[in-house]
């Protein structure tokens, strides 16, 4: 009993850290649709995380061309994307772990922190 | 007394100069430093607004690099970038709370500079740049000013004191004027009086008739008053106050004396005297000093007291209270009672306006307490505290 409810939880956990890549990624990579480029077009944009949340949640849920980010030469190449799929909640894990994956922070490095400024 | 005024009006004259240019100099002064500091807080201003131009130019190549790269720093500037949610997204310093509602202000010592960006690479809504505040500028330009103000007030002191000497030259002139014609008079005045009172004396041993003796008392009282003025416009015009002659004698007796010698003056104008003086008290001074400073006060209680009026007179070894309950004297020319040529009366009753000035001038010389106090229509009290 016990191993079956540890393994619903490793497999629940697993489904859910993975819907981004399984989900997201592993269609956009299919498409050669950088998405690393995407997030930082969003970023210029939206500027917040919390904005840029909300805005990649209603182009998931409803895709119009005006809520695309993507350049015009996509769009014709490729078409507008496919609603989502996914339930909200899911699509909100997948979007957040999209942030963090993409988070800008992480390629940034400091030559010196000025700790007495 | 005469450089004493003299003096009073040349300091006043020059503290009133001086003052009213420093005034004028100071508020150009201030006008200047805060324009001077505006200009170099506006400089560091634009070398900020300046940089924010070149930083947000970096701050797009980073955001553009596909690799891991640096943030752009500066070693003049600190920076941070916050999103549109004023959330901090990066920074190489950490910054205090911002202020928002400005786009340039001092924080302590650090002066803060904003500037909102857009597009927002990195996210990055607005960035922040600061850098200490450099009071090297500031201190350099006080310092000058401080040197620039301190030549203006000692030329402008100089100049005062010469102006004022220039416009007190013609007061200078007129009480030099009357100085020698009261030199004048009061020498022509001496022989005359001398003999007239010796005249008078010789002729009070002769056996009089009553009316006779009544015209000899008024002839000597007047002459009294007389002798008495040319004492005081002697004293002072020969500045008799530094000529001391000090030693310790009995002011009872001398009082006593005083008393005795205007009891003419007394009876001409039926005035009540009562007096409590104590016995055998001594002062150190010159005897013909206090015997002016009695006598001027007497003088001025008979003056200006009513017919039939009453004159209090207290010794003691403490002080000397003459009262009368005279006309008294007005609150508003209370001030100005013991300035010279000041008179309240403007007859002939009124003298010359000396008497009071010789008493205050006494009573400084010898460090005692002058205390007046008077009602209109009710009276005054001199009080000399020894």
């Amino acid at each position: 009993m016990v191993n079956i409810v540890i393994t619903l939880l490793i497999t629940t956990i697993f489904m859910q850290a993975s819907s981004f890549k399984n989900e997201c990624m592993r269609c956009h990579e299919k498409q050669n649709i950088p998405f690393e480029m995407i997030y930082k077009r969003y970023l210029i944009k939206y500027s917040s995380k919390s904005t840029i949340k909300q805005a990649i949640f209603k182009m998931c849920k409803n895709p119009t061309i005006e809520r695309s980010l993507v350049p015009p030469s996509f769009l014709r190449r490729y078409g507008i994307k496919q609603a989502c799929t996914l339930n909200d909640k899911d699509l909100y894990n997948a979007i957040e772990e999209f942030i963090n994956f993409y988070d800008i922070k992480k390629n940034i490095q400091l030559k010196y922190f000025d700790e007495n400024f | 007394m005469k450089i004493l005024s003299e003096q009073k009006s040349l300091l006043r004259f020059i503290l009133f100069y001086a003052l009213s240019t420093l005034f004028l100099i100071s508020i150009l002064a201030i006008y200047f430093y805060s324009n001077q500091k505006k200009q170099i807080v506006d400089n560091i201003q634009k070398e900020m607004q300046n940089y924010s131009i070149e930083f947000v130019g970096n701050l797009t190549e980073v955001h553009q690099r596909p690799d891991e790269t640096y943030y752009p720093q500066n070693e003049k500037y600190r920076t941070a970038i916050y999103d549109n949610n004023h959330e901090l997204i990066f920074s190489d310093f950490h910054p205090n709370i911002i202020n928002w509602s400005k786009n340039f202000y001092q924080d302590g010592n650090k002066l803060i500079f904003i500037k909102k960006v857009k597009p927002y690479f990195l996210g990055a809504a607005f960035l922040i740049i600061a850098t200490k505040v450099n009071s090297e500028p500031l201190l350099l330009l006080r310092y000058n000013m401080f040197i620039i103000m301190s030549i203006i007030i000692f030329i402008v002191l100089l100049l005062s004191y010469f102006l004022g000497r220039q416009f007190i030259k013609p007061m200078r002139q007129s009480i030099e004027l009357l100085d020698n014609f009261i030199k004048d008079t009061t020498h022509e005045l001496n022989t005359p009086v001398s003999i007239i009172l010796t005249n008078i004396e010789a002729a009070n041993n002769i056996q009089k008739d009553e009316k006779l003796n009544k015209y000899m008392n008024r002839l000597e009282i007047a002459t009294r008053t007389i002798s008495n003025l040319y004492d005081s416009l002697t004293f002072l015009k020969l500045n008799h106050a530094n000529d001391q002659h000090d030693e310790t004698f009995n002011v009872s007796i001398l009082l006593q004396e005083r008393l005795e010698y205007f009891e003419l003056h007394f009876e001409s104008r039926q005035i009540k005297i009562d007096s409590m003086i104590e016995e055998r008290v001594k002062l150190y001074a010159n005897p013909e000093n206090i015997r002016r400073l009695i006598d001027n006060l007497i003088s001025n209680a008979i003056k200006y007291n009513k017919r039939g009026g009453k004159i209090s007179i207290i010794l003691n070894k403490k002080n000397l209270i003459i009262k009368d309950n005279g006309i008294g004297i007005p609150a508003n020319k209370l001030d100005t009672v013991f300035e010279r040529f000041n008179r309240l009366k403007n007859n002939s009753e009124g003298g010359f306006g000396i008497g009071l000035h010789t008493v205050k001038i006494i009573t400084e010389n010898y460090g005692y307490k002058l205390d007046i106090a008077s009602k209109e229509h009710q009276g005054t009290t001199v009080k000399i505290i020894w």
